[in-house]
């Protein structure tokens, strides 16, 4: 009998030192949404790179910690509090900016400048949204962190996030990231609904040669005009256009090619992993959470719309008509969003390419986005 | 039914909550617009620089003419040593161009595989075999 007592009560004992003990309902949700990312990027490739870390940390930061022990991202001390430093102090996003910089061919835009315009344009998402978290009852910097979900730029968002509404920022970076894991099923019915048949049938003319020289002076001359307008953009638009000068000038090509590699691809584990762990229930799991996710579906919306209805605007201007569906390239999301204009595109016509045209807007939303950030900081942080 | 009552329901939550005040202060309306603005002219900028840039790099060329890129001088692609030399790069291009006869594209491309592979480590073989093993001189 005493045997008895004694092993239930150690085997009670030990439950208590189980997860099993502080488990509750929304851990199991999380879990549940975390292998749901994991298996939406493996068998359907919406955005693998970042849903595999991202779902995989929602799972690892949904395992309740024991007492006394330092294990989740929110416990000082804890491993994962050492790696989540670079997301609570924006240091991994502006890293991401510096390997997309790498990567990045502005020659598309440099060959047709007008498209600029249509990635400053979809940027009207993140103010209406903005005003739009204001209405809700948000607090202006909260509003403003989930409003930077329209620009459809997760590393911005993150960034901004981070500095304005920290308590938000794992809401808001599932947000972002489920969306542009989402533009392809978002955006299409879109711009269908705002182009008619003909539109989406206009041929582009072919872009010209960019010689080297040019690619070498743009990102420094940008760099002056954009941070010289928002130098709250500084950190993001200064390592992005750093990128992408060492990918251009070609004498630092070994840099170039660590940026755009090794070492993007480290950060972008680092940031998914660490902010799919931030997504405890108890934090996450909150009115503000959906909210969010209900103001990013509408914040993307409006960005798409915002873009093609004004390369619609354009065509009642200019000679050489522009084919709006490129428009919704400008709500960054690179290069997901250009690819779902050429598809859109080429099932009206399957000679049609739109790719490279929609590059142009896709990297000036890259720029965009990172400026109405600046602004938002600039304006909001006191 | 249920679901309609569950809507109205959120919809008439979320009308109770919203609160129009702070849309007219300044970080509501005017910061909207005024960055909504710097953005646009930003981006406005950009694009006249972009604009004027065929210009500026035509004085740039007059007075420092630019080295023409070409692909196939060989000073700005050496290959890599996994990499085949454009000679014969070029010599296969004519072979295959020879052989199909007929207009093509390329429709599908991909990374060799492993079982890819021991076709060349075949031929490494055979080379290697071919040669005729000589006794070393231990003078």
């Amino acid at each position: 009998m005493n045997a008895i007592d004694y092993l239930s009560t150690k085997v009670g004992e030990f439950y208590q030192t189980t997860a099993f003990a502080e488990l509750r309902i929304g851990n199991v949700v999380m879990i549940v949404i975390g292998m749901t990312f994991i298996y939406l990027a493996i068998t359907r490739h919406y955005e693998p790179l970042l849903l595999v870390p991202i779902g995989f940390g929602v799972i690892v930061g949904n395992i309740p910690s024991v007492a006394g022990m330092a294990l989740s991202v929110y416990d000082e001390g804890s491993v994962l509090r050492y790696l989540y430093f670079g997301v609570e102090k924006g240091i991994y996003p502006p890293l991401i900016f510096l390997g997309i910089g790498a990567m990045t061919d502005f020659s598309t835009m440099l060959s047709n400048p007008r498209l600029v315009l249509l990635g400053a344009a979809a940027q009207i998402g993140v103010f209406l949204t903005f005003l739009g978290a204001l209405l809700l009852a948000f607090t202006p910097q909260e509003a403003g962190a989930i409003g930077i979900i329209g620009g459809a730029d997760g590393p911005t968002a993150i960034f901004l996030s981070a500095r304005l509404a920290p308590k938000l920022l794992g809401a808001i970076a599932i947000a972002a990231y489920s969306y542009m894991a989402l533009v392809p099923v978002i955006q299409p019915p879109i711009m269908y609904l705002l182009t008619t048949r003909q539109e989406r049938l206009i041929r582009m003319k072919p872009p010209r040669h960019v010689s080297r020289r040019e690619r070498i002076i743009f990102p420094v001359v940008a760099f002056l005009i954009c941070t010289l307008l928002a130098p709250g953009a500084l950190v993001l638009i200064g390592m992005l256009f750093f990128g992408n000068l060492m990918k251009e000038c070609t004498v630092t090509e070994r840099l170039a090619n660590t940026a755009r590699t090794a070492m993007i691809d480290i950060v972008t584990i680092l940031l998914g992993f660490c902010v799919g762990c931030s997504t405890s229930a108890q934090y996450f799991l909150t009115r503000p959470s959906i909210l969010i996710f209900v103001l990013g579906a509408v914040s993307f919306a409006i960005a798409t719309a915002g873009g093609v209805l004004f390369a619609k605007f354009m065509n009642l201007f200019v000679h050489d008509k522009i084919n709006p569906l490129v428009g919704a390239a400008g709500v960054s999301a690179v290069p997901d969003s250009a690819r779902v204009v050429q598809m859109v595109g080429q099932r009206e016509d399957p000679h049609n390419h739109l790719l490279m045209h929609a590059m142009a807007p896709n990297v000036a939303g890259v720029l965009g986005s990172a400026i109405a950030a600046g602004v938002l900081w600039s304006q909001l942080a006191n | 039914m249920n679901y309609t009552l569950l809507v109205n329901t959120m919809i008439d939550g979320l009308l109770a909550q919203i609160d129009w005040q702070p849309l007219f202060e300044d970080h509501g309306i005017p910061l909207a617009i005024m960055g909504f603005l710097v953005v646009f002219a930003a981006l406005m900028f950009v694009r006249i620089f972009i604009g004027l840039l065929p210009r500026i790099m035509a004085v740039l060329g007059h007075y420092y003419p630019e080295q023409k890129e070409t692909s196939l001088s060989p000073a700005l692609h050496k290959p890599t040593a996994d990499e085949l030399p454009d000679e014969i790069m070029a010599v296969i291009a004519a072979v295959v161009a020879d052989t199909i006869r007929e207009p093509h594209r390329i429709v599908h491309t991909r990374e060799l595989t492993p079982e890819d592979l021991s076709w060349t480590l075949e031929g490494r073989l055979q080379h290697h075999a071919s040669h005729r093993i000589r006794p070393r001189d231990h003078r």
